[in-house]
């Protein structure tokens, strides 16, 4: 930078020129990413307006009349606006931190398995869960914990000579529930993901290890884990983002949209669907959205934050 | 390579969650045919005149192969006698998103179903829908006949937005058994009747049942059909939504809470006692099964469901159990089966020849089998015209083989002007004309509650009702100490409001209809 600014004027354009040049097909490589970002995630932002709108479909959403903050008030009109917040807020922290942690174990564990065979069959394994449907995963949990037919009651708890539980309407099995069924869900996805990152480390630093003399555990704590550090960062900062988010499926389907389970099972998300599914309040949908966006937002910024204040190469901006 | 990895992630990740944000926008519904050459048509409707082209649109459950060819004999049909070229429109059953798009976009529509979910009072308000009241005055002919005096109840205020569905006039609920295990536990009903009057009678012969078959379940079902979950019936007016109900509609006009009345009360109360005996599904509150298909599997000796004249014959085709249906509620006439009509968009070009059309075709048994059933011949056939309205299929033909048959006559305009399915009574129309015209009367009957300023307290007073109604429906919490909670939670969450909103537009209603 220092020495361009001493040059003449002519040959900073001319610079700037074949830098273009030299960069343009990766530019071009980039527009089509662009123009579908563009279209698809920042024109519908000007729609946020209809949050603070009453809607009509006869006027459309920009002549629609203006409501202020309406639409918000039932987001917080009775005392189940702490209790949303609350498991939506403790959920997805608890699945980020669980796995997080599960996540780079089997990671570790299937990057040791020396059979190419075996690791991909592990590997697939664990994805494969993934890959189902939330409908599907709500039935195989109903066939394990049905009071009726299931598996636990009939075949574990019974034959113990212990009571039956019914699971449907018990709220404090369902915050272990809930985080089980989700991690092996989705701890595939996240296990790949390291898995990626653990590829990626120089296997030089691992043979200087050996030599030095340092075992498996030595080598996960001193050589995998801080070099992965970038990409679990990475990875826990863009699930801050959706930390508002719940999985719809998984708090819906899961515990069968029992009543008796709302305390426990109830996120933003199922209240939203809850509440306005009988009305179709377009107005009052985009206010809940908006809402989670914003809270969203400022976490990640607020994250990003503290990121960049201990180690400033691995924050995201 | 780090920077390289994290780049990669980075990518993956924003490729995944831009997808996983795409919505689906609102398909935009199917181009309508022009409507046309309609202004010099004149109100007399005489033949000599231009046809007037008529959108219409109708349920369909589902694919057929001959749709088009039924259609067409619908078009040859209207030309012929109403002297009308049919533009037809057919949607699912949840069509509510096309028809708003349609009515709003000023797109070609002339007549329209409106269904129990849609939204009535907000169609009114924003002008979607054309005002029944002078049209019915001038041509109803075959509509009048049908209903006579009440031709105008589907209205809010003066404005007629629909003409009602021919059908049964109140949703009132039963328990339906089988009556082999009935008879296998040693009860007879049929002797017994005068003994069973109330919803508690059934316990001893629950019972009953129970220790005789001890492993089979003695009554199960759906989570919203219990007699306290339904949001049907049960001799109360709920006056359009839960919230602030009639519970004597016929002499009172007092808007009540139904949570809080001794009726739902006793209710929860009984179906926690038949749980605590072991009596009912233990998976109530979430089970997804009806009980017509678990009495079908064969496990299940009782459900509870809404009935109507002839309901033992409907549940013996479809568990293939003989059955015995006890009717727990007085039907009365309310609000809630007349959300279903007919209606005229207000982006008709001519509405008085689309009112004419559709006084037909409350007149035309033909058309009616024909939206229905298909062509006759080719999809039914009347199996003794001379003696009575039975039909069935054609030789060869079967339920896998035939080409159209909707079987939705609930959702056509008169379906008491139709064929009768094979299996059924050949009197079941008449027994049903007689059913409604007996039926006691709500006071409320013909008045729309307009909630369009309530939403935000009706969208919180849903999110409470679905936490606790479905769990004490079935017996699976304890009344004693969640039925306070949910009366707390409902009034915390503005029920006073609505209650009285209701109160005093029904007060004004009733002066009105007084005066």
């Amino acid at each position: 930078m220092k020495q361009s600014s001493t040059l003449p004027p002519e040959r900073k354009a001319q610079r700037r020129r074949n830098k273009l040049k030299k960069w343009a097909p990766a530019y071009l490589l980039m527009l089509p990413g662009v123009v579908y970002f563009f279209i698809n995630n920042y024109i519908p932002i000007t729609g946020l307006v209809v949050a603070f709108k009453k809607y009509r479909v006869d006027t459309g959403i920009y002549l629609s009349p203006w409501v202020g903050l309406k639409n918000f008030e039932f987001l917080f009109a009775t005392n189940d606006a702490f209790v949303i917040t609350r498991n939506t807020l403790l959920y997805n922290l608890a699945f980020i931190l669980v796995n997080m942690v599960l996540g780079i174990a089997f990671a570790i564990f299937i990057c040791e398995v020396s059979n190419k065979w075996l690791k991909k069959i592990y590997q697939s394994a664990i994805l494969f869960p993934f890959l189902i449907s939330i409908i599907i995963v709500s039935y195989i949990v109903f066939a394990f914990l049905s009071v009726d037919n299931g598996l636990i009651n009939k075949s574990l708890l019974e034959p113990l000579g212990m009571d039956s539980v019914a699971w449907y309407t018990e709220q404090k099995y369902w915050p272990a529930i809930l985080i089980i069924v989700n991690t092996w869900k989705t701890v595939g996805y996240s296990c790949i993901l390291y898995i990626a990152g653990i590829a990626g480390i120089d296997r030089a630093l691992y043979e200087a290890a050996e030599i030095d003399g340092a075992g498996k555990l030595r080598q996960i704590c001193s050589i995998t884990i801080p070099c992965l550090m970038p990409t679990i960062i990475t990875i826990v900062l863009l699930n801050i983002g959706h930390v508002f988010y719940a999985n719809f499926g998984l708090f819906y389907q899961v515990p069968m949209n029992s009543g008796a389970l709302f305390d426990v099972t109830n996120v933003i998300d199922t209240y939203v669907y809850r509440a306005l599914l009988k009305i179709g309040n377009i107005g009052m949908a985009s206010a809940a959205g908006f809402y989670q966006s914003l809270v969203g937002f400022i976490l990640v910024l607020v994250s990003n934050g503290i990121v960049r204040r201990f180690s400033r190469e691995n924050a995201l901006f | 390579m780090k920077k390289r990895i994290l780049a990669f992630l980075l990518t993956a990740v924003m490729a995944a969650s831009a997808f996983a944000g795409c919505s689906s926008k609102g398909e935009s519904a199917p181009e309508g045919g022009q409507a046309g050459s309609s202004g010099a048509a004149g109100a007399g409707g005489e033949a000599a005149e231009e046809p007037y082209d008529l959108t219409f649109m109708y349920i369909v459950g589902g694919d057929y192969p001959d749709q088009a060819e039924v259609e067409q004999a619908m078009k040859d049909l209207a030309l012929a006698e109403v002297n009308v070229n049919l533009n037809i429109v057919t949607v699912p059953s949840s069509y509510e998103n096309q028809l708003m798009l349609m009515l709003s976009s000023n797109e070609a529509l002339d007549v329209c179903p409106l269904g129990v979910q849609s939204n009535v009072v907000s169609y009114v308000a924003n002008g979607y829908l054309e005002d029944l009241g002078p049209l019915l005055d001038k041509y109803a002919k075959n509509i009048k006949e049908v209903y006579g005096d009440e031709m105008k109840i589907a209205s809010m205020g003066d404005f007629v937005y629909a003409i009602p569905m021919n059908k049964e006039r109140d949703y009132a609920g039963g328990i339906i058994m089988r009556k082999d295990i009935l008879d296998g536990a040693g009860v007879d009903v049929g002797e017994n009747a005068e003994k069973l009057k109330t919803l508690s009678d059934l316990t001893p012969v629950f019972a009953a049942v129970h220790e005789k078959y001890p492993d089979m379940t003695v009554f199960g079902g759906d989570y919203a059909y219990t007699p306290a979950s339904i949001h049907y019936g049960r001799s109360i007016d709920n006056l359009g939504s839960e919230f602030g109900v009639l519970l004597d509609p016929v002499n009172d006009s007092t808007v009540s809470n139904w949570y809080e009345s001794d009726k739902y009360r006793e209710r929860v109360e009984l179906m926690r006692e038949w749980y605590l005996a072991g009596y009912v599904q233990k998976d109530l509150a979430t089970s997804t099964d009806s009980g017509t298909t678990q009495m079908r599997a064969g496990n299940l000796f009782c459900d509870f469901d809404l009935v109507k004249p002839y309901r033992d014959v409907e549940a013996e085709q479809a568990t293939g159990f003989e059955c015995v249906v006890f009717n727990i509620d007085e039907p009365i006439k309310n609000m809630g089966t007349v959300l279903d009509g007919w209606s005229i968009a207000h982006n008709s070009k001519d509405p008085e020849r689309a009112m004419q059309f559709l006084d037909w075709v409350y007149g035309s048994a033909e058309f009616n089998n024909l939206m229905n059933w298909g062509i006759e011949g080719k999809h039914f056939v009347y199996t003794n015209k001379a003696e009575n309205n039975l039909i069935a299929f054609p030789e060869g033909i079967n339920m896998d083989t035939v080409g159209y048959h909707q079987n939705r006559g609930w959702e056509i305009p008169n379906q008491f002007l139709a064929g009768i399915w094979e299996g059924n009574p050949a009197d079941l129309w008449d027994v049903m004309t007689e059913y409604n015209s007996t039926m006691k009367k709500s006071l409320a009957y013909g008045f729309l509650f307009n909630g369009v300023e309530f939403e935000t307290e009706l969208a919180t007073l849903n999110s409470v009702r679905e936490k606790y109604v479905y769990a004490l429906g079935s017996g699976s919490v304890d009344p004693a100490t969640e039925l306070p909670k949910f009366n707390e939670e409902l009034y915390a969450a503005g029920l006073e409001k609505i209650m009285q909103a209701k109160q005093e537009q029904l007060d004004a209603w009733l002066a009105k209809k007084q005066g």
